[in-house]
């Protein structure tokens, strides 16, 4: 990847809280090396003090003293030009609870630079999409943490950024407005905004993202596409009835790492090996019920990697 | 940063005043003494309640207070309650309320997850900090302007009393908070704690009060010393010409060094000293706005050197280019004219007034070796006056002692009056003449009242009254020795320059202290 084409670059990025003449402090981020290009939506994964936030907040700014290299659009991270096409929901942040969510979203527009006739124009479009419309001209104090959470995420967009990084964005909404956050991402995505996600529910990350970036203890474990993590390497699982108790013998020589389950068996193999062993299967009577490539959740693979890790 | 930021910043530090709970309150405790100045109408003739539905005189109301300031009882009535309302409730109690109330901006604005959503935004942290510092002056600004300017109305429109001058006050009230709060962020930013800042500023706030005003007790023994020095060596120098030059020498240069004080009362003093450059001067805000007020709404007529000054002429009198030549009897006793007034009593009686100075008459005498110079008293100016009139009008005149004017805080003028008529009908004058000293021993003042025809006693006595009540010290001369020193022309220690600079650099090294925190804060 050139160095036009990206968005985030980070080389041995340190940082460590606390740090003293007489104490050592906390390492959160050790030597974080990171490039991320233009228009997908990232899922930042880890367990509670990973680093991610962090990172999060070393490339928006908001942390000091950070060691290493962090660039954003190709300038340094946290520069007044850079924040300007930068939006951020954060975790469990707070509006200022005296103004209404129209003024949330007027306020936070603004104060990113935009006309106030500019803002004005997007405001009620933004309060459509994330459902605050009847809502708009209430207090935010008097606003339920899935209505907080909703204009929050709205405040985080609504002056357009290119890169966006949302911490737990679905953090207390229902599955109504899980959907509504899940279609505001394909939808920046397909306008060509690059979006991070920060979120503890796997599900959703596996849902929004393309790539998947894992950290743990300051470092990245792994980074890839969402597939390249859930991605068994060709397992199939076959649902068949009667099961015969000859199983290894009627599948010798096709595919390998045959495994039986409680309703038929699980094996690798790519299409030809199928193919092959439907026909050994219909040729000894045996009904297929189905027959599915097998992938990992991507919960089991994050698992599995931080205890690889841990271990 | 561009128009819309600024602008955004405003209108989100206004939103956040008016939502404050404190504010409301201040906000309708401010509404309370508006309200009595619509309500109650202190007019110059009395009181009146709701445009007229009941009147009282003064006396009836504010009792022996009336006597202090018989000829302006409106005019000492208003300032009094103006000193309540702006040193006493707003200047303290209301700058510490208010500094409780926006002690939060900054503790508030650094909590985890508000400082994510603010900081992250394409603005600077100190312009972020300056912006929660323009946020509680507009606390302030609302609040003292909405006290000030109510006020103000009230009075103009209730009590037909026009004081621009009292507008001043509210620019007072801003500065005086500006420089605490300025301190009150820089606790709020180091400890984010709010209950932190409300009693760290509180506890500043009246130490900084008491170390100024130590200064000031300082400065004001230092130069009460000076001045004893300074007579002693004339009474020397008197001595001098008068004994033999055995009894002077052993007289001069006698200095008691047991008066020196010792290193460590010196070390406290210049600690004083020091303390004192460094803090803002907080109390000088109140005669930073007298004198404001002063230019404002300056006094008809002045004499600097005695500090007498009558704030406002009565009604229906004018001032004359032309002074009137003094009876011949009296020219002597009178001096030079420095003011005329023309015009006519309240009852329609032509009258003038003329104010004439003269140097006092000094007499010495000696006692053994020494020579004891004496200066006239206003009694014995007085006497003399009386004396004169009495051998002019060949009958005895009756001398009284009267009070002129004064104000609540400033001491009553105490003179001798003497009235009588001259000329004979049709053209016969009544007249009257108050003797009395301002605060220059070295002067000799006296008003002189004639009115056409042949007034009753108590007449003549309510038309001199009706000037003389109004000359008055110079309240805020006269009632404090440090206000008098305070000056643009000052030496650098009273220097207003000095003052309101040193206290402005120091808000500004608190915000850039604060700053410097803030920059250095990982949210």
């Amino acid at each position: 990847m050139s160095s036009s084409d990206l968005l985030i670059a980070t080389r041995g990025l340190t940082k460590t809280y606390g740090k003293r003449m007489w104490k050592r402090g906390f390492r959160a981020l050790d030597g974080v090396s990171l490039e991320i290009g233009r228009g997908s939506v990232f899922g930042l994964l880890g367990p509670n003090g990973a680093g991610k936030t962090t990172l999060i907040k070393v490339l928006m700014g908001l942390v000091t003293d950070w060691e290493g290299e962090a660039e954003l659009f190709g300038e340094r991270a946290g520069t007044r030009a850079v924040r300007e096409r930068v939006g951020f929901l954060p975790e469990a942040h707070r509006l200022p609870g005296y103004l209404t969510g129209r003024q949330v979203l007027r306020l936070y527009g603004m104060l990113s630079g935009k006309e106030g006739a500019w803002i004005e124009e997007r405001i009620p479009g933004w309060l459509e999409r994330v459902d605050m419309g009847a809502a708009a001209d209430r207090k935010v104090r008097e606003y339920s943490k899935g209505m907080q959470q909703r204009i929050g995420l709205a405040q985080a967009l609504i002056h357009e950024p290119e890169l966006v990084f949302l911490d737990e964005p679905t953090d207390g909404v229902d599955p109504v407005g899980r959907a509504a956050v899940r279609e505001i991402v394909r939808d920046l995505k397909q306008r060509g905004v690059t979006v991070f996600i920060n979120s503890h529910l796997l599900m959703e990350v596996e849902r929004m993202c393309d790539r998947v970036v894992i950290m743990d203890k300051g470092r990245i474990l792994r980074e890839g596409t969402v597939d390249a993590f859930t991605n068994t390497g060709g397992r199939v699982a076959f649902e068949i009835t009667p099961v015969p108790a000859e199983l290894e013998r009627l599948l010798a020589g096709v595919g390998t790492d045959l495994t039986r389950t409680e309703r038929g068996f699980e094996l690798v193999l790519d299409q030809a090996g199928q193919d092959q062993v439907i026909d050994r299967l219909r040729a000894a009577r045996v009904s297929i019920v189905s027959v599915s490539a097998r992938k990992l959740t991507l919960e089991d693979a994050f698992i599995g990697l931080v205890k690889e890790q841990g271990a | 940063m561009n128009r819309n930021t600024l602008r955004a910043l405003f209108w989100e530090a206004y939103y956040q005043v008016l939502d404050n709970w404190v504010f409301r309150i201040l906000a309708v405790l401010t509404l309370l003494p508006i309200l009595l100045t619509f309500v109650v109408g202190l007019r110059e003739e009395g009181i009146v309640l709701l445009f007229g539905m009941k009147r009282w005189a003064y006396a009836d109301v504010i009792g022996p207070l009336a006597a202090l300031s018989p000829g302006d009882q409106q005019g000492v009535v208003i300032e009094g309650l103006l000193q309540v309302v702006f040193d006493g409730l707003a200047g303290t109690f209301g700058t510490l309320f208010a500094l409780a109330a926006t002690a939060f901006f900054v503790p508030r604005m650094l909590e985890k997850g508000a400082a994510d959503v603010l900081f992250q935004r394409p603005i600077s942290r100190w312009m972020l900090y300056l912006s929660r510092y323009f946020a509680g002056l507009l606390f302030i600004a609302i609040l003292s302007g909405l006290l000030v300017g109510g006020m103000y109305l009230g009075f103009l429109l209730v009590s037909r009393h026009n004081d621009p001058g009292v507008l001043a006050a509210g620019l007072g009230l801003i500065y005086l908070f500006a420089l605490i709060y300025s301190f009150s962020m820089l606790v709020g930013v180091v400890t984010r704690s709010t209950v932190a800042s409300i009693l760290l500023a509180g506890l500043f706030f009246m130490f900084n009060g008491c170390i100024h005003q130590g200064w000031i007790a300082l400065k004001q023994h230092e130069a009460g010393a000076e001045l004893k020095i300074a007579e002693d060596r004339d009474d020397d120098e008197r001595e001098e010409s008068a004994a033999s030059a055995d009894d002077a020498g052993a007289a001069s240069g006698d200095e008691d060094e047991s008066d020196e004080p010792g290193t460590f009362v010196r070390f406290l003093f210049g600690t004083l000293e020091v303390l004192h450059y460094v803090l803002p001067k907080t109390s000088d805000s109140e005669h930073l706005v007298a004198k404001l007020r002063a230019r404002l709404e300056p006094a008809d007529f002045e004499e600097s050197e005695a500090l007498l000054a009558i704030q406002r002429f009565p009604d229906g009198l004018e001032r004359a280019a032309e002074s009137p030549a003094p009876p011949p009897a009296l020219a002597e006793l009178l001096g030079e004219p420095r003011l005329t007034l023309r015009g006519a009593h309240v009852d329609g009686t032509p009258v003038a007034y003329t104010l004439w100075r003269r140097a006092a008459q000094r007499t010495e005498s000696r006692v053994g070796t020494r020579t004891r110079t004496r200066t006239e008293t206003s009694t014995q100016a007085g006497e003399r006056l009386e004396e004169a009139l009495s051998a002019e009008l060949a009958r005895p005149v009756e001398r009284a002692s009267v009070t002129l004017g004064s104000g609540l805080a400033g001491p009553p003028l105490r003179g001798q009056a003497v009235s009588w008529t001259s000329g004979a009908a049709p053209e016969v004058e009544s007249l009257a003449a108050v003797v009395f000293k301002g605060s220059d021993e070295g002067q000799v003042f006296t008003l002189l009242v004639t009115a056409e025809g042949e007034l009753a006693p108590e007449l003549l006595d309510a038309v001199r009254d009706r000037l003389a009540t109004r000359i008055a010290l110079d309240i805020q001369k006269a009632g404090e020795w440090y206000p008098d020193q305070l000056a643009f022309d000052a030496p650098l220690p009273f220097n207003i320059l000095q003052s309101v600079g040193t206290s402005l650099a120091f808000a500004a090294a608190m915000l850039f202290l604060g700053w410097l925190r803030l920059r250095k804060i990982d949210f």
